[in-house]
């Protein structure tokens, strides 16, 4: 059990250290990385509800002057908007694996 | 060198990966059926149209009181006045349709050799209105369903008949909504497939998942959980929305092509629209 607890305090830490030293900067950098990703995703037609939720909040965070949630929200957006590139990209090979035959 | 790329188109050309790049719906009809046929072997074909029913007996139950008096009833009532009401220049949507509209909805999807796009019922009921110098109607739900409606209970016990001509596009667009059906999308990673043919049948929760096979003919339907009517499209984004991924606009070639598709896999099963789900 202790390993586990180990990696994930190791997996929460960076993301939690770039969140909390957060800038207006760093925040408007990591929004910008965010926005071609979910560009990318839409064009491949599948952008996941949860990214556009992220990026969104991110936005949001950041007119507020909340920079380390929208740091930490538009790094959320940008890694989903990953996730469903590669979900897109291996099933434009897999989906023939789910046809009846 | 000549010997290499020979040995290269050979590797390339083995007959799976012809069956895969060759969009063939006649084979693709037989697969299909033959695999609901196969898994369920006392559902009969027809039986189908009937998605969840056939699988719970309390379910089927409920809906036959609940067929006592069609949850649809208002909504079939009020699409025929829409239907046959006159436009301002003194039209009606007979003039769009062969037959007058009436009877034809089992031929939808269609291809439009002009547009070289797929044509939904509720898209040429668009068209209609435009040509008739009117505004589109909204593809979801409202009086573009009450209209689809009642236009589909005039084709009630027809076969769905939704023919893939030999046309490259209208192959196409076949093919790209056979590729939508099974591709696994949105943050929960699920396709179309996944829900209604391998886990056609089962629970969900509270709802038993209607098989792909015979989804399309009881649509559009009242759903209790709406309290109102719907069209096919709108049960599309619905389960996009599920899955976690953002929807299509109800007019894309996604949506259309998935509904030829779909539709198409339900070929010689009797229209059983509008229907009633939970």
């Amino acid at each position: 059990m202790k390993p586990i607890v180990a990696i994930l305090i190791a997996l929460a830490l960076p993301a939690a250290a770039s969140a909390a030293g957060a800038t207006k900067a760093s925040a408007a950098r990591e929004i910008a990385l965010a926005k071609p990703k979910l560009r990318v995703a839409a064009s491949m037609n599948d952008q996941w509800t949860p990214t556009v939720a992220a990026l969104k909040q991110a936005e949001t965070a950041e007119r507020k002057g909340d920079f380390a949630t929208a740091q930490a929200k538009a790094m959320r957006a940008r890694k989903l908007a990953e996730l469903s590139i590669a979900q897109a990209m291996q099933q434009k090979k897999l989906w023939v694996n789910e046809v009846p035959r | 060198m000549k010997f290499a790329y020979l040995a290269l188109a050979l590797l390339v050309m083995t007959p799976g990966a012809l069956a895969s790049n060759k969009p063939d719906p006649a084979s693709d009809l037989k697969a299909f059926q033959g695999y609901f046929l196969k898994r369920f072997p006392k559902i009969p074909l027809a039986a189908y149209v009937n998605g969840p029913y056939d699988f719970s007996k309390s379910e089927r139950a409920q809906w036959k009181q609940i067929m006592e008096f069609p949850p649809y009833q208002f909504a079939l009532d009020h699409g025929r006045k829409l239907f046959e009401a006159k436009f301002p220049n003194g039209k009606s949507y007979a003039a769009c349709f062969p037959h007058g509209g009436i009877g034809i909805a089992q031929n939808y999807p269609m291809f439009d050799p002009k547009t070289g796009r797929v044509v939904t019922l509720g898209i040429a009921v668009n068209r209609c209105r435009v040509a008739n110098g009117l505004g589109k109607l909204k593809l979801t739900t409202g009086p573009m369903a009450d209209i689809l409606a009642y236009m589909t209970d005039t084709s009630r016990g027809k076969t769905i008949d939704v023919t893939v001509p030999d046309n490259p596009k209208a192959l196409a667009a076949y093919q790209a909504g056979k590729q939508y059906f099974y591709s696994r999308r949105g943050q929960l990673n699920f396709s179309c497939a996944s829900c209604h043919v391998q886990a056609a049948g089962m629970h969900l929760r509270g709802n038993v998942l209607a098989p792909a096979l015979g989804i399309t003919a009881s649509f559009p339907l009242y759903r209790s959980k709406w309290g109102n009517m719907g069209t096919l499209v709108r049960r599309f984004i619905g389960c996009n929305k599920k899955v976690r991924s953002v929807p299509d606009k109800p007019d894309s070639a996604a949506y259309r092509d998935l509904a030829y598709f779909l539709t198409s896999m339900s070929d010689g099963l009797p229209i059983a629209g509008p229907g009633a789900r939970p």
